[in-house]
């Protein structure tokens, strides 16, 4: 998306914010972004529980999507009573296989239009990957459009937003609202619907249904730069 | 796939009260230089370039090269250098890369966590890592090494790598101590081997001079679609017409059939019949090769039907039996006699003698299992193998050869200090399979015994579920791929503990206890794999064409190295040695680790075509990196008459050279009487008993000819009217291509058949008489069992027969391949629960032609 774009969104929202009170709320958006990310791994009860995760994703996104948040407290509900092999055994078909899978969980298998991986758009998204940086990790050992990898990337970016506005560079603040736009549309949001489907349709727990739910209320619903503070709204319209 | 670092789990930016961040928290990402102005990042238009490595598609195993963009293969072609393919694939090559990239494939190690095994029932696999994965294998194993008794555990290989299968089916089972390792061998086309084996000593696949053949005798296979040379035989076919003819022996209209000056399409099973008679034309008209068989001292031909002639009255030159063979068994078998049994018109048959007969040592008869791998196959094999000895195209120009070969370098040999007392013990007692018993001669190589029997494995299992208690297998699905499928079904559900290393989860795959992601050969594997076409005889690298995907690993490379650490670290140590002895031929390094030991096995075994201390007769290769970067190794080509005899002037006596008991090339066979007389002598019984028990006609001298044995047929022809055929798609990858959008789409490019379905092919005359139209779902029934597909009325196939492709019938191996796998439903039917479980005894392989299953349609 151009500058102009982006110029329009800001415009259309109208909305502005305190600057300490808008760092705030991207540092609480960039950690939902990850939290969200982390919850697309294997299940580990203890481990999960232990570092609160959905309590922490809940409490998060109270502020910041609500609506997404009372999937997030299902989730630790349904979490905490649910078996870890169930877990495993649901995560298994929906992400891993290794029969059919019931959510591919990449990317390019909705963008392609061929039932496949490493397709063009995975390509596409690697190249993004790079502008900003960033590569898969050795250790990683999966597909660089996994939905893991990709929630990854919008926290690693609004991280660096917040980093520029806190160094005062709203220009380059500016930059990486506008390439989580246009990662997310080009990208992300362009198969988030059906892959939150497929899992809503495959899943046996309720885990994952809340999961689906959850990630598609907050990906939906809450857009980089809808609220922006006086600084970086006066910048954006100097663009 | 769990978290690896647990900061990303904590509640992060949003908790820190300060301004200040002190780094993003990751986990898939490594922080990489920001790329300069003007630097090129990644993305799919960057430049490539050609990898080579090989296709495993079918058994050509063809050299090809992977155009690779950003460490992601996008296209493929045959290796530029190869002599075998000249530079192209066939079509199923191209499907090399949705296999690599289906979404599908098994991607990490997975344990089952539902104990109950069966068809139906969920196994509720869940991720772990390849540690705890080797470990529980390692546990398994081990617990037999301290029962004492490690004969029980089982290996059993599906498609492999003709070098490192020595890492895994040579050695594991010696070392650890069990007889109990079969290959999947026997289920593809062994009992072809049993016509040149028995005629001509060499067991093995034949090699064609198709640029030079003037008559192409394409028998019970179509070459354009499958059978070991593809791409060759497409690029040379349309030549052939050029200075020859090309005449196709099939049941069914095949590509080749289509194509071809005559088609026969013989009544299923009566190969033998027709064999028979085209060598008595070619007798009876003296078109027999002189200069290869040899003439009567006279000059006459006394080869006249029904005529018993005299021994003493032909003189044979590099062959042996010519007259016994006529008087045994050809004199009686006229055109007419053998238009009855076949349904070829008699004067079809003489034709098409007279042209094989005009075609002389430039007649190649290409042979293939469609003749041998039925109940009673290797007669048949012999009789229509039989064909190229009286026309004497024996390693002619324009006729059919043994195979070439590239030069591979043995592993160190497995010496005693690596195999215990107690492996020693174990390794030697009886084999599952049932191979040399009475009724299962099993003669491949003219040793009784010597053949295996793969689709028995499941009976020894049946009727013994102790036997096996650990079982691993690779590259296979045996509960797909065997007839009589369903009771590998059975047989799966009785093992306590199977171990299955697969690149997809297949029908089998739902009785694994361990499941282990393997490589993807062709694009993530490195080995060396040869084989022969066109004269040559070649090596070929396969290696990484791209970023290997997920946590997949060599299964008889990485992971037996990873699996001999962890039987090392219980104690058991003599694996891990042997493999630890191996040296890299160049540097004299010693492997530290799986991915060193990959490649210093593929340097081992390549390493004579590229050191440049041998003289190769063949390509110049100036050293590993050059072999890698050309990724082929061609021979010579072969020699014309390499292995005719020479009269020796001193001592005036004939010194042949064919692996034959005379050296010759026989008639009649004394290398199979040898074979019979040793058998019998083992189980203290007559050689007829051995055919009784067996199953075959013979009877007397009849047994030790190429001859007629009546074809053997599964259900009544009252209740099981129709006889049933199975043939391979031009797209099957050895049946693990369905999971591919593109074999779905492109399926209708065998001829007659129908994208996205599975189709039955009726003659149009059979379907009036039922009532049925194009396009019916039908109930396939034989005394096996039931399947269902779509009718397709084709006038390919004669009224009374019915064809359908092999491939279709998951409900496993994927969302494409199976219709509903979460419903065990599957798309089509599986011809192999159709056709029943019968044996070639002969040679161990199992019947999947010749029209054996009788089966009954029903409209539903």
């Amino acid at each position: 998306m151009t500058s102009e774009g982006l110029a329009m969104t800001i415009v259309r929202e109208g909305v502005t914010m305190d600057i300490k009170e808008f760092v705030c709320r991207e540092k609480k958006r960039g950690d939902c972004y990850r939290l969200l990310s982390a919850c697309f791994y294997q299940p580990e009860k203890e481990v999960f529980l232990q570092e609160g995760l959905f309590e922490n994703l809940a409490s998060l996104l109270k502020e910041v999507s609500p609506e997404a948040s009372i999937f997030a407290a299902e989730m630790q509900k349904v979490f905490l009573i649910s078996g870890e092999v169930d877990l495993n055994v649901d995560y298994a078909k929906l992400f891993v296989g290794p029969n059919e899978l019931l959510a591919p969980p990449y990317g390019s298998v909705y963008l392609d239009g061929e039932r496949r991986v490493m397709g063009d758009s995975t390509m596409e998204v690697i190249k993004m990957y790079e502008e900003q940086g960033l590569s898969i990790d050795r250790e990683f050992r999966n597909l660089p459009d996994h939905i893991t990898a990709e929630l990854e990337f919008m926290h690693y970016l609004i991280f660096r937003e917040i980093e520029a506005i806190e160094r005062s560079d709203i220009a380059a603040a500016l930059n990486f609202i506008k390439v989580q736009e246009l990662f997310l549309n080009r990208f992300l949001k362009q198969w988030i619907q059906p892959f939150c489907n497929k899992m809503r349709e495959g899943a046996n727990s309720g885990f994952y249904r809340s999961l689906a739910d959850c990630t598609l209320a907050f990906i939906n619903n809450f857009l980089p730069g809808d609220i922006l503070p006086e600084e970086l709204l006066n910048a954006n319209a100097q663009v | 796939m769990k978290i690896k670092r647990r900061d990303f789990l904590k509640a992060g930016m949003a908790a820190s009260a300060a301004m200040a961040l002190t780094g993003p928290s990751l986990n898939a990402f490594a922080a990489k230089p920001a790329p300069l102005a003007g630097e090129k990042v990644s993305g799919s238009t960057g430049a490539g370039k050609w990898i080579p490595s090989t296709c495993q598609g079918c058994t050509a195993w063809c050299p090809v090269e992977f155009f690779v963009q950003e460490e992601r293969a996008v296209k493929v072609r045959g290796n530029q250098h190869s002599k075998a393919n000249s530079g192209y694939v066939c079509p199923r090559g191209h499907m090399m890369l949705q296999q690599a990239y289906d979404p599908d494939r098994i991607k990490v190690p997975m344990k089952r966590t539902n104990p109950e095994k069966g068809r139906g029932i969920d196994p509720k696999f869940v991720p772990i890592s390849w540690d705890e994965a080797l470990d529980a294998v390692a546990d398994k194993m081990m617990e037999l090494r301290k029962a004492n008794e490690p004969e029980k555990f089982m290996y059993m290989r599906g498609r492999y790598s003709p070098t490192s299968t020595d890492l895994l089916y040579g050695t594991l089972p010696k070392i650890f101590g069990t007889p109990n390792y079969f290959s999947h061998s026997a289920i593809c086309a062994e009992a072809e081997k049993m016509g040149p084996g028995y005629t001509q000593g060499f067991f093995g696949y034949r090699d064609y001079d198709l640029a030079r053949t003037k008559c192409l005798v394409i028998w019970g296979c179509d070459p354009l679609s499958s059978n070991r040379q593809v791409p060759n035989t497409i690029s040379k076919f349309g030549d052939i017409f050029d200075h020859g003819a090309v005449i196709a022996v099939d049941p069914r209209l095949s590509a080749s059939a289509a194509k071809a000056s005559e088609w026969l399409p013989i009544k299923p099973g009566e190969d033998g019949a027709l064999a028979s008679a085209i060598a008595h034309v070619i007798m009876t008209e003296g078109m027999w090769s002189r200069e290869f068989v040899g003439d009567f001292k006279d000059g006459k031909n006394l080869f006249k039907a029904g005529a018993t002639v005299d021994e003493a009255a032909f003189e044979e030159k590099q062959t042996h039996g010519i007259v016994k063979w006529w008087n045994i068994e050809l004199k009686d078998k006229t055109p007419a006699w053998a238009a009855k049994k076949t349904l070829i018109p008699a004067d079809q048959i003489v034709r098409v003698a007279r042209l094989m007969g005009k075609g002389g040592s430039a007649c190649a008869v290409y042979m293939g299992p469609g003749v041998a791998m039925t109940p009673r196959g290797t007669y048949a094999a012999m009789a229509v193998y039989a064909l190229n000895g009286i026309l004497g195209s024996i390693e002619t120009e324009g006729g059919v050869f043994q195979s070439s070969s590239a030069p591979t370098a043995k592993f160190p040999e497995i010496s005693d200090k690596f195999i215990d007392e107690l492996a020693k013990k174990s390794g030697k007692g009886k084999k599952l399979d049932g191979r040399g018993a009475k009724d299962m001669p099993a003669m491949m190589s003219g040793k009784p015994g010597s053949g295996v029997v793969t689709n028995n494995v499941a009976n020894g299992m049946l009727k013994d579920p102790g036997a096996v208690k650990v079982f691993l297998s690779s590259w296979s699905n045996f509960s797909f791929s065997c007839t009589g499928a369903q009771r590998w079904e059975k047989a799966m559900a009785k093992v306590p503990f199977f171990v299955h290393m697969v690149t997809n989860a297949s029908e089998m795959t739902q009785f694994a206890d361990i499941v282990l992601p393997a490589t993807f050969a062709p694009t993530e594997k490195f080995s060396i794999i040869t084989n022969m076409a066109n004269l040559h005889g070649h090596m070929s690298i396969q290696q990484p064409a791209g970023k290997t995907l997920w946590q997949v690993k060599a299964e008889e490379t990485e992971v037996m190295w990873l699996l001999a650490e962890k039987l090392k670290a219980r104690g058991f140590a003599n694996l891990y040695d042997y493999y630890a002895s191996f040296e890299d031929p160049e540097t004299r390094k010693k492997p530290s680790n799986a991915s060193e030991f990959a490649e210093i096995a593929a340097k081992i075994s390549s390493h004579k075509v590229w050191n440049g201390k041998e003289k190769m007769k063949g390509d110049q290769i100036a050293g590993w990196e050059e072999f890698k970067k050309k990724g082929v190794y061609n021979s010579e080509i072969y020699a014309y008459k390499k292995n005719w005899g020479k009269m020796n002037a001193e001592t005036k006596k004939f010194e042949g050279k064919f692996k034959t008991e005379t050296k010759k090339f026989e008639f009649y066979s004394e290398t199979l009487k040898k074979a019979f007389a040793e058998h019998a002598e083992k189980h203290k019984t007559t050689i007829d008993d051995i055919l009784q028990a067996s199953g075959y006609e013979a009877r007397g001298e009849l047994a030790f000819v190429p001859h007629y044995e009546a074809p053997k047929r599964w259900g009544d022809v009252k209740e099981y009217p129709f006889t049933f055929i199975d043939y391979k798609s031009r797209l099957n990858r050895e049946g693990r291509s369905q999971n591919t959008t593109w074999y779905q789409e492109f399926k209708k490019v065998d001829v007659g058949d129908v994208s996205w379905e599975d189709v039955v092919k009726i003659n149009p005359l059979d379907a009036k008489k039922l009532g049925l139209k194009d396009g019916d779902t039908v109930k396939l029934t034989s005394p096996s069992g039931s399947i269902t597909a779509k009718a397709r009325l084709w006038e390919g196939v004669r009224p009374g027969t019915i064809a359908k492709c092999y491939g279709q019938g998951h409900w496993a191996y994927g969302k494409v391949a199976a219709k509903d796998y979460h419903k065990f439903l599957p798309r089509g039917g599986n011809n192999n629960e159709l056709m029943p479980d019968d044996y070639d005894r002969l040679s161990g392989s199992t019947a999947r032609n010749g029209g054996f299953t009788g089966v009954k349609i029903e409209k539903i």
